[in-house]
């Protein structure tokens, strides 16, 4: 069974960066726009990894972290903090909640996906070859 | 705690933070660049996106503003699409939001190293004629700190920080 890897991210952009960046692996990938759609999503199906916005409109990340720990089917699901601030405060709340890792934005693709392998496995789709990055036209 | 720099220079802060997130967003070289000339007719208005700052020592916001054309070409990048294609206002707004996401939260952190932690607001998008001055709508984010403008391979993309210390 391949691993279920859901971005929550109020960040369009973010979201389709994240989805080519799992192509080329045996992952679905699934997304949502804020927490409380986030949070909806993984009790529907519990994800192997949670990649996890600050930030969002509806519902932040840290509420919607809370809230995971309180849900004993997602009590211990991994979740990876991806967002564009690094302040102490965030980084120590986020600790207490049980985080794995907090990757700040713009991120290095590569370290992510190192990061993301210590986590869960990623297993390259024996069809597709990763792709280099686009250059920048 | 007392902060180690009473007033930290914004525009040194500036100067290191778009620079460095382009270059690790997009792998593109951005250098410092002369004010835009107002075109006489601008049928596309480049996109702003403000992003507010607020902390126990100072309050603040950064807004950059760049063309579609920009947009266009980063998005391709970052999604591995080419030629680019024409991106929608949503699309370019999005793009905007979280460029300026992570400016201003390379931004935050510099002022928390400085001893000025903040936290940072949600985007505001807006579409002005030329590259527009001023803080952009919203609550009084304090006096104009810095204003540059940036080339970023044929782009102009241009950076304001407004914002106030104050005593904790």
């Amino acid at each position: 069974m391949i691993p279920t890897i859901l971005s929550v991210d109020d960040s369009q952009t973010i979201r389709k960066v994240l989805a080519r960046l799992f192509r080329p692996f045996a992952c679905e990938f699934r997304e949502a726009a804020n927490g409380e759609q986030g949070l909806a999503l993984a009790l529907e199906r519990p994800p192997d990894l949670i990649l996890l916005d600050t930030n969002m409109p509806v519902m932040d990340g840290i509420t919607m972290l809370r809230r995971l720990r309180e849900e004993p089917r997602l009590r211990r699901t991994p979740v990876l903090m991806l967002t564009a601030e690094s302040g102490c405060d965030n980084l120590a709340t986020v600790a207490r909640l049980g985080v794995r890792d907090y990757v700040t934005k713009p991120f290095h693709e590569e370290r992510l996906l190192a990061k993301i392998g210590r986590i869960i496995p990623l297993v390259p789709r024996p069809d597709e070859p990763t792709p280099p990055p686009a250059p920048f036209p | 705690m007392k902060p180690a720099d009473p007033q930290p220079g914004f525009p040194p802060i500036a100067h290191l933070a778009l620079p460095a997130v382009l270059d690790s967003l997009l792998g593109v070289t951005t250098t410092a660049a002369s004010p835009p000339t107002d075109p006489l007719v601008d049928p596309d208005p480049p996109f702003a996106g403000a992003i507010s700052l607020t902390g126990p020592s100072l309050e603040g916001r950064v807004r950059l503003t760049l063309d579609r054309a920009f947009a266009e070409a980063a998005l391709a990048r970052l999604t591995g699409t080419l030629p680019p294609p024409r991106a929608d206002d949503p699309e370019v707004a999005d793009f905007v939001g979280e460029l300026g996401n992570m400016v201003a939260g390379r931004i935050a952190s510099l002022l928390g190293s400085r001893g000025h932690p903040c936290s940072l607001g949600t985007p505001q998008i807006s579409r002005l004629p030329g590259h527009p001055t001023g803080p952009g709508p919203g609550p009084d984010p304090g006096p104009l700190q810095s204003r540059t403008h940036w080339a970023c391979d044929g782009h102009l993309l241009t950076m304001e920080i407004h914002g106030r210390f104050h005593t904790p």
